[in-house]
């Protein structure tokens, strides 16, 4: 829908100080008086170029009176067809803005002629002689109002399209920020490193080579989330290797209740993808699904290439939805990861949700590859 | 003195039972439970004198669990263990004895155990789970009255969607309108079809963020950009980032009187 600020432009707006002033009517009657001086100067000079022997001051003062004549008589016509139709735009709107332009063109000639002469208004509109004289006029000056509110309007609607533009650029750089400084706190979230290194500790007496490998892993995962959440973009070998290191840790942590499957078209592993997208799904999988649940449960990632695009999905068996209050250290809101989606991919990208036949829940990416 | 541990991460449990055979040899391990359930199970089956408790374990959290102790009246004296902080204030408002951070200090655990072997030696003027549901109301707080929750706001919108069923998240609705037999869910990237009939949904949706504006519409209200009147009088209201404006009929028209 064109906004409503395309249509109700005044001409003069063209010119840029005239824009900085607040609309006003005075200001229209300024604007519309200057304009008129700048078209009646105009018309004198192109008299004399076409050979008129006029003298110069009686041309001027002819040319500026019918102008002003002219232009004022546009002014109230054109508002007052405003006041008639507010908010009206379209093809009918012009051609009743350009013939009523030429009829003021026509009436506004007949004016200042019967000003100059000394002759009656109405007897010169009504002498077929006079119209025919003063019709190529009209024309000309109605058709350059047309050319003027056009070019206008297309100019307005250009800048309303620039700036527009840089909204929308302003606005994804900001989620990218944001997004960046989520995960990041997501993936540091200060209770699965104090839960994970409580286990290294309980380990390191007992099974002091498990400990190391969990501290390892630990480390793995440290590194990956890091680099990945200041990368631009990752792989999706890299995401899952990511998510594997995420799984093995908390397979430590929870013991037989987790168990995890990977399953990933090796054709797809070197696919491009923003960082980032598959571990906040792997976290709510285990969070939301499993770990609530008694007996635990498996989570299993899958990657396949399908004709819309990579489609990654997390599985789980876990309690599915279930109205629970919100906890401390909740999974990374799918709102925040579906708005990134969307400033980076728009519409092509996808992040579905889907309740299990067996209770779980199902989170389904769907990139353009 | 014997005492029950629960915790939901095995390691962490053997690790918690290694400690305490050094800070307190002759305590005895009466039972391990990896689940709030089982936990509470095993503290009617065994009554111990202490009771070692994690906070988040499935089934039934260690709040909800010593809740439901001190509501029984037959509260051992709980001693949280949890990796998050932010729970030692709700601990205490459960008649927590302590709080212990994970991975629990000897040194902070030994301090733990004197104090427990002062309190269990001191002749019991009451029962303690009197003492501690007093003490709860002391402090104005119900003791742990299983008190029904308000229905809670709907959160998730189920949509069948050929063999798949999706959720929908609530704050992802834009609006939802009703046809003859089905409801409409439009949300950024499209529509979804439900049963749910609209007066059901006017009732389970939070009326500060869904705006009923018309007999068959609801409307989030962080979506509405703003109103605007047509020519013919109509109250429209516009959406953010959306073509389309939905009419506002003359019952619901007040909700924007004060806009």
């Amino acid at each position: 829908m064109p906004t409503s600020s395309t249509t109700s432009m005044h001409p003069l707006e063209s010119f840029a100080p005239f824009r900085r002033w607040r609309p006003s009517p005075l200001r229209n009657l300024v604007y519309t008086f200057v304009w008129n001086g700048i078209i009646g100067v105009a018309l004198a000079c192109a008299a004399i170029l076409f050979g008129s022997r006029a003298p110069l001051v009686t041309l001027l003062v002819e040319m500026l009176l019918a102008s002003n004549v002219i232009g004022f008589l546009i002014h109230g016509m054109v508002h007052l067809l405003r006041r008639i139709a507010p908010g009206r735009s379209g093809t009918a709107m012009r051609a009743a803005r350009l013939l009523l332009t030429a009829c003021c063109a026509l009436l506004g000639m007949a004016v200042t002629d019967a000003v100059l002469g000394g002759r009656s208004t109405f007897d010169a509109l009504l002498h077929a002689g006079l119209m025919a004289q003063y019709l190529p006029g009209a024309i000309v000056v109605a058709l350059l109002m047309a050319a003027v509110l056009a070019s206008g309007e297309r100019r307005v609607a250009s800048e309303v399209e620039a700036a527009r533009q840089q909204e929308q650029i302003a606005e994804a750089a900001r989620l990218l920020a944001e997004a960046k400084l989520r995960t990041l706190q997501a993936q540091i979230e200060p209770h699965f490193l104090y839960n994970t290194l409580a286990n290294v500790v309980s380990l390191i007496g007992p099974d002091p080579a498990r400990a190391r490998d969990m501290l390892e892993r630990l480390i793995d995962f440290l590194r990956a989330s890091l680099s990945a959440s200041r990368a631009e973009h990752a792989t999706l070998g890299a995401e899952i290797d990511l998510a594997r290191a995420y799984l093995d840790l908390l397979t430590v942590r929870m013991g037989a209740r987790l168990r995890f499957r990977i399953d990933v078209d090796a054709a797809c592993r070197d696919a491009v993808i923003p960082p980032m997208l598959i571990q906040p799904l792997v976290e709510n999988a285990v969070m939301h699904g499993i770990e609530p649940k008694v007996i635990g449960g498996t989570v299993t990632v899958r990657a396949r290439r399908t004709d819309v695009g990579l489609c990654v999905e997390i599985l789980d068996d876990g309690v599915g939805l279930v109205p629970a209050p919100p906890r401390p250290g909740g999974g990374v809101g799918l709102s925040n990861l579906r708005e990134r989606l969307r400033s980076l991919h728009g519409n092509s990208a996808q992040v579905q949700l889907l309740e299990n036949q067996d209770g779980g829940v199902t989170s389904r990416l769907i990139l353009p590859i | 003195m014997r005492a029950l541990l629960a915790d939901d991460e095995p390691h962490l449990l053997a690790y918690l039972e290694e400690q305490l055979a050094i800070a307190w040899p002759d305590l005895r391990i009466v039972g391990r439970a990896g689940n709030g359930i089982e936990a509470l199970r095993l503290v009617d089956e065994l009554a111990p004198d202490i009771l070692f408790l994690d906070i988040r374990m499935p089934g039934l959290n260690g709040l909800d669990l010593a809740a439901r102790l001190v509501d029984d009246k037959r509260a051992p004296r709980v001693v949280f263990t949890t990796a998050h902080e932010a729970y030692a204030l709700q601990a205490f408002e459960h008649a927590a004895f302590d709080y212990l951070l994970k991975p629990v200090r000897l040194e902070r655990l030994q301090r733990t155990v004197a104090r427990l072997k002062e309190a269990l030696a001191a002749p019991r003027a009451a029962p303690s789970a009197d003492m501690l549901a007093g003490l709860l109301r002391q402090l104005g707080m119900a003791p742990a009255a299983p008190v029904p929750a308000p229905a809670a706001p709907l959160q998730w919108i189920r949509a069948a969607q050929g063999q798949e069923t999706r959720l929908i998240a609530i704050d992802e609705v834009i609006y939802f309108q009703s046809n003859d037999k089905y409801t409409s869910v439009f949300v950024a990237d499209g529509e979804h079809l439900i049963r749910t009939p609209m007066r059901q949904l006017r009732e389970q949706l939070d009326p500060q963020q869904f705006w009923q504006i018309h007999r068959s519409v609801i409307v989030a209200a962080r979506h509405v950009a703003g109103t605007r009147t047509d020519f013919r009088g109509r109250l429209l209201v516009k959406l953010k980032g959306r073509d389309e404006q939905l009419v506002v009929s003359r019952n619901y028209a007040d909700l924007f009187r004060q806009m």
